[in-house]
């Protein structure tokens, strides 16, 4: 008994250091952020921080001037839309089952041409049709729900590819892209999460794929195996600021080595740091080139741990490359992909220090066009010294980012399990 | 054939991936290689002028007073220095027109135009110089030409009509300029045409004549058109001003016009008076450019023609010196210079030191302040007393050299102030600069007795001039080369601030070798060319605070690491060998504190820093970092592959758990704690936002911060900007070339970001 006691007290001796630095510098500022996001506390009232509940909040949210229409219309039209494509999709579903019921058939058609009488007339039919859509929608979604399932990835491709469609046909200036894109001109933190995702957009799924590839020639039986690694892996170890310099140099819309490059193929020369437009693919450049070679060596230990066995049997199988691609090793690696795609995404989210030095201490050449989250909340804190304000926007970062994980690790569990 | 085929297939996509991934590195090293005038070029090249041994350097003559090296000087003294030290003629200053030179043996070719060695005159006839002005004295010229007809001084009519001609701001022969010109004149002369087409009607009687006169005008108006139109082939040329032998041609392309267009006869006498409007409006401004080109070629010749001797040879080759050379000619020149024994016990005592004239100066004012203080001036004043001191005695000095005279004369002839101030008022009694200075000295007088007032500006005055000299001897001495060979009356070559090369004459004024071509080659060893590769890396070292930022860096990294490495073996320890209640529950809530972005924490944390007063302290960029949950899960499931028995058997020896972690367990999970020390160390050495947040002064910025702010405030230097971030990055990559198998282990294992 003495002795247990002697060694719980050991145990917790031992952690004692790590548990002071982690509770003053991580675990109460989780709380004490929280706290501060409710008060008003900046530069003029630095001593008496006063408390406005959701104040902050409202203001970050606050817009310039109002938007042409309200939030709710756009997430009603977005939703429409989303049904309408889901209600295709299920169409061509059914008309690819054996079962083929006239009747079913006679009420795709019907719903095909109100659908087409709604585009074109008021906004007060297409609520009817919606509410009967969502009737429709959750009657058969019991039927066919697990068959969709197996093929998830599909039907989700063939949502959106519908969706656009729809969108294209019947062109409704409302909208969910519409709405987000004039607001992020009347509200800064709204053009901020517009930025991050358009990066994160860009820099997730290439990084990964240029990752796959390159873990799968290094896996390949080559020589200089470990030269080549390094070589791909040496832009993530070192500075992000060096790094960020030497790419400003290079993305020099004058002398720049990139424009060179590229006028061998015939391209003019692209103000890569000077124009709006290219702020966000010129930061996901850079990043997917600092982050490829993390990824790669990952993907590389991921396709080692997989059995050769496998392969082996088939090779009697009489397997080619990509049957043996796409039957063992893309299952396989799912959960290395699935890893790789969370940590992207949160780091992808924290982007930063690039904008920084890439733009010397500006978000962008101009009108915000390089402001990210992260950046969203330096300024606040760090320029403008709104601690309260400031601590709202990092909350709201840590939600966006909790979501994300939140909701990958919903779908990724599906995907991952049935391998492992 | 075809396992071949795929095996190149992959080797090219590999090594193409891997070229594209170290293209940036490359570019970045190759650009910090380059000489500045390299780095803004289209196409950009990989390749340096610096790795060669042999480069040519682009030089120019120009229009300066040599012999002063401008920024040593304050503006007041700089005025002081250039009255006192009136031009040097003998020194022929060219600028560098190209990439700087700092080391290596310069080779300079000076010959003369004809080919030869180059000519110069010493013994100026007077009596040619005179009969030469005479020759010129019909010719119609600019009334800044006429002026400079005035001067006596031959070198010195030369350089001012050269200047005026070719190297002024507004050079008369600037291509340029002369078409322009031209086409004003003849914008000018378009009218006089309308004018005089109008009058010929009204004036001109005679039909035939009217007739004739206006057919005589549209021809000349044609010709004149012709020439201007012509004229506009010397808008582009090798210089920005016109070579001779086009002075020449347009001299005879205008003479041949106005023989064409000058001499019109008519019998009317009513067409006199239009033909007289006619040679004022458009015939007269076109013989002055003439004449104005012609002189020119004329002062050409006989520039060329008094140079009646020439050089022994034209080629100086000149060495830079070490320092070791420059500090010990140093130290002769200036005991050779200063006699007087209180500067050379002050002098011998700073010898060594940088900035040596600098350093002079200031023991000088100390001294100076000191005395004053006795005379019992208050400590308030004392600056305010010194400088107008120093002031007046300054401007005294200036004034004085207008009139060619010397101070120091009148400090000899007098007494005291009294004496002093009435000799200066025989010569200078209407300056408004002398009465200021009288001004200043009544003011200065109240506060000093007359008699110690007068001492003190006398020791004041020997100390400027002391000062001066000391600063001429240093800033000649150190920026002078060591001459190899040289024609003999070549004294010195000087290289000041590595833009300005200087030749010094024995004698000789510099005006007869600005004709000369001046091709200047430099030649490295293979140090040298080492040093020269180097330099930017040199430079930028130099620019920013970077051996303090490098010492906070590897201060930082270490002290974290270090640090976190105990701290996470401890906690890994509890978490995996010894068991307690409450253990895997906290071990739960540590991992997930790893899905918390640090960025969130960043406001609360930097409130925490502040509340402590850890803002620019080594603490603040140290502790919050010392923990890393990656870390300890690392080493935590190494310690849990070491076998119980190992636990057991130390117990039963009676060895603790303190002892058992450190001389056991740690030892035993040596690759991963490197694995997990090196991660922190690199990722130390990288953070940027929190040491962005946390530092305010240099003095505990580390290098990513430095770099960043260094590069805010060079602008756009890319080759220094290049060569920082090259020696930024250097160890890390370093230190992942040599360790890379931890990293990728520890990276692979599970993920960090």
């Amino acid at each position: 008994m003495k002795r247990r006691w002697k060694e719980t007290l050991e145990g917790y001796l031992f952690l004692l250091p790590a548990f002071i630095v982690l509770s003053i510098f991580v675990f109460w500022p989780i709380g004490f952020s929280l706290v501060l996001s409710f008060f008003k506390w900046d530069f003029r009232n630095m001593k008496n921080p006063s408390f406005i509940g959701l104040g902050n909040y409202r203001e970050i949210f606050k817009f310039s001037s109002p938007t042409s229409y309200p939030f709710w219309m756009a997430v009603v039209y977005t939703l429409v839309f989303l049904a309408l494509s889901l209600a295709l999709v299920l169409m061509i579903a059914r008309t690819m089952e054996k079962d083929r019921r006239w009747f079913i058939h006679a009420l795709y058609f019907l719903i095909f041409v109100l659908l087409f009488i709604a585009g074109y007339i008021t906004n007060v039919y297409m609520a009817t049709i919606m509410l009967l859509f969502f009737v429709f929608i959750f009657l058969e979604l019991r039927d066919l729900g697990d068959k969709l399932f197996k093929h998830l990835w599909l039907v989700l491709f063939a949502i959106l590819g519908i969706f656009i469609v729809l969108r294209y046909v019947f062109p409704v200036d409302y909208g969910i892209l519409n709405y987000v894109l004039e607001a992020k001109e009347k509200n800064l933190f709204i053009k901020a999460i517009y930025n991050t995702t358009y990066y994160v957009i860009l820099t997730v799924p290439t990084t990964i794929f240029l990752a796959l590839m390159i873990a799968l020639l290094l896996n390949a039986n080559i020589k200089l195996r470990a030269f080549f690694r390094t070589a791909y892996f040496l832009p993530f170890v070192t500075s992000i600021v060096a790094i960020s310099l030497v790419w400003q140099w290079i993305y020099n819309d004058e002398y720049g080595l990139l424009n060179y490059v590229l006028s061998w193929f015939g391209i003019e020369k692209i103000a890569w740091l000077k124009d709006e437009k290219w702020t966000i693919p010129t930061i996901a450049i850079l990043s997917i080139w600092k982050g490829v070679g993390y990824d790669a060596v990952i993907f590389l230990a991921g396709l080692q741990n997989i059995d050769k066995f496998y392969y082996e049997a088939a090779d009697v199988d009489g397997a080619n490359t990509f049957q043996k691609f796409f039957y063992i090793t893309w299952p396989l690696l799912s959960p290395t992909t699935f890893f790789l795609l969370i940590v992207s995404m949160i780091s992808a989210f924290k982007v930063f220090a690039e904008v920084y030095v890439l733009y010397g201490g500006l978000p962008g050449p101009y009108n915000y066009s390089g402001l990210t989250m992260v950046y969203y909340v330096f300024d606040l804190f760090y320029r403008q010294q709104r601690m309260g304000i400031a601590c709202a926007g990092a909350y709201l970062l840590f939600v966006a980012i909790a979501v994300l994980t939140f909701i990958q690790f919903k779908i990724g569990r599906k995907m991952v399990e049935y391998v492992s | 054939m075809r396992r071949f085929l795929r095996t190149l297939i992959i080797y090219i996509l590999v090594a193409s991936g891997a070229i594209l991934m170290l293209m940036p590195f490359a570019w970045m090293v190759a650009t910090s290689f380059k000489l500045p005038s390299e780095v803004e070029e289209w196409p950009p090249k990989w390749t340096s002028k610096n790795f060669l041994s042999e480069r040519n350097v682009k030089v120019k003559v120009v229009e300066k007073a040599g012999g002063i090296d401008w920024r040593s000087l304050s503006i007041r003294e700089a005025m002081a220095f250039v009255a006192l030290k009136k031009r040097e003629r003998n020194v022929l200053s060219l600028l560098i027109d190209d990439d700087p030179v700092r080391r290596g043996t310069l080779l300079i070719d000076f010959s003369s135009p004809n080919g030869g060695n180059p000519d110069y005159a010493t013994k100026i006839d007077e009596e040619s110089f005179e009969e030469f002005k005479k020759s010129l004295q019909n010719y119609k010229i600019l009334s800044d030409l006429k002026k400079i007809f005035e001067e006596d001084d031959l070198p010195v009519f030369f350089s001012e009509i050269f200047s005026f001609y070719r190297s002024s701001k507004k050079p008369f022969l600037d291509r340029i300029d002369l078409v322009d010109r031209m086409e004003s004149y003849l914008k000018l002369a378009e009218k006089s045409y309308n004018t005089l087409k109008r009058f010929a009607d009204i004036r001109i009687k005679d039909e035939e004549e009217k007739k004739k006169f206006k057919e005589f005008l549209t021809e000349s108006h044609e010709n004149l058109s012709n020439f201007v139109s012509n004229v506009q082939v010397y808008r582009a040329g090798v210089e920005s001003v016109l070579e001779d032998r086009e002075v020449e041609k347009i001299v005879k392309d205008i003479e041949s016009l106005v023989e064409e267009i000058g001499s019109p006869s008519f019998t009317d006498p009513s067409v006199t008076p239009l033909l007289n409007f006619y040679r004022k409006k458009i015939l007269e401004p076109l013989i002055m450019e003439r004449d104005t080109l012609e002189v020119y070629l004329k002062v050409k010749k006989f520039y060329k023609t008094v140079q009646d001797k020439t050089l022994d040879s034209s080629r100086i080759v000149a060495k830079f010196r070490t320092e070791e050379e420059k500090s010990r000619l140093l130290r002769e020149r200036i005991m050779n210079g200063i006699k007087n024994e209180r500067y050379r016990r002050i002098l011998e005592e700073l010898m060594d030191e940088k900035d040596l004239a600098e350093k002079f100066a200031r023991v000088l004012d100390k001294e100076v302040l000191e005395e004053l203080k006795h005379l019992g001036i208050k400590d308030r004043d004392l600056s305010s007393v010194f400088n107008d001191i120093k002031d007046s005695v300054v401007r005294l000095a200036n004034l004085l050299i207008e009139k060619e005279r010397d101070l120091k004369d009148y400090f000899k002839g007098s007494a005291d102030i009294d004496a002093f101030l009435k000799s200066l008022e025989k010569d200078f009694s209407g300056s408004s600069s002398f009465i200021l200075v009288k001004g200043k000295i009544a003011k200065l007088s109240k506060k000093i007795p007359p008699r110690e007032l007068f001492s003190v500006m006398k020791e004041v005055f020997d100390d400027v001039e002391a000062i001066s000299l000391v600063r001429k001897i240093y800033s000649d001495t150190v920026s002078e080369l060591k001459l190899i060979s040289a024609p003999s009356k070549v004294i010195a070559v000087r290289m000041r601030g590595s833009e300005n090369l200087e030749i010094v004459f024995d004698g000789i004024d510099k005006v007869f070798f600005e004709d000369e071509k001046y091709l200047v080659r430099a030649k490295f060893s293979i140090g040298e060319v080492f040093a020269n590769i180097f330099q930017n890396y040199v430079d930028a070292w130099k620019s920013a605070p970077f051996a303090r930022y490098y010492m906070n860096t590897v201060i930082v990294a270490t002290t974290t690491t270090i640090l976190e490495v105990i701290i996470a073996s401890m906690a890994a320890f509890a978490f995996s060998i010894l068991k307690f209640p409450g253990r895997d529950f906290l071990f739960g809530i540590f991992l997930a504190t790893m899905m918390v972005p640090g960025e969130v924490l960043l406001v609360p944390n930097f409130i925490t820093i502040t509340k402590f007063g850890w803002i620019d302290t080594y603490y603040a960029l140290i502790v919050p970092w010392i923990v890393s949950v990656f870390a300890i899960f690392l080493i935590r499931q190494h310690f849990l592959t070491l076998p119980q028995e190992l636990y057991d058997a130390a117990k039963m020896d009676g060895c603790g758990n303190w002892r058992y972690l450190w001389t056991i367990a740690v030892p035993l999970s040596k690759p991963v704690i490197i694995t997990g020390a090196l991660l922190k160390f690199v990722a130390s050495w990288n953070a940027f936002l929190w040491v962005l947040i946390v530092t305010n002064s240099e003095k505990y910025r580390t290098l990513t911060v430095g770099l960043q702010t260094f590069s805010s405030e060079a602008g756009t230097v890319y080759h220094q900007l290049m060569a920082a971030a090259t020696f930024s990055i250097l160890p890390v990559v370093v230190l992942f070339l040599f360790m890379q198998k931890y990293f990728i282990r520890g990276i692979a294992r599970t993920g960090l970001k």
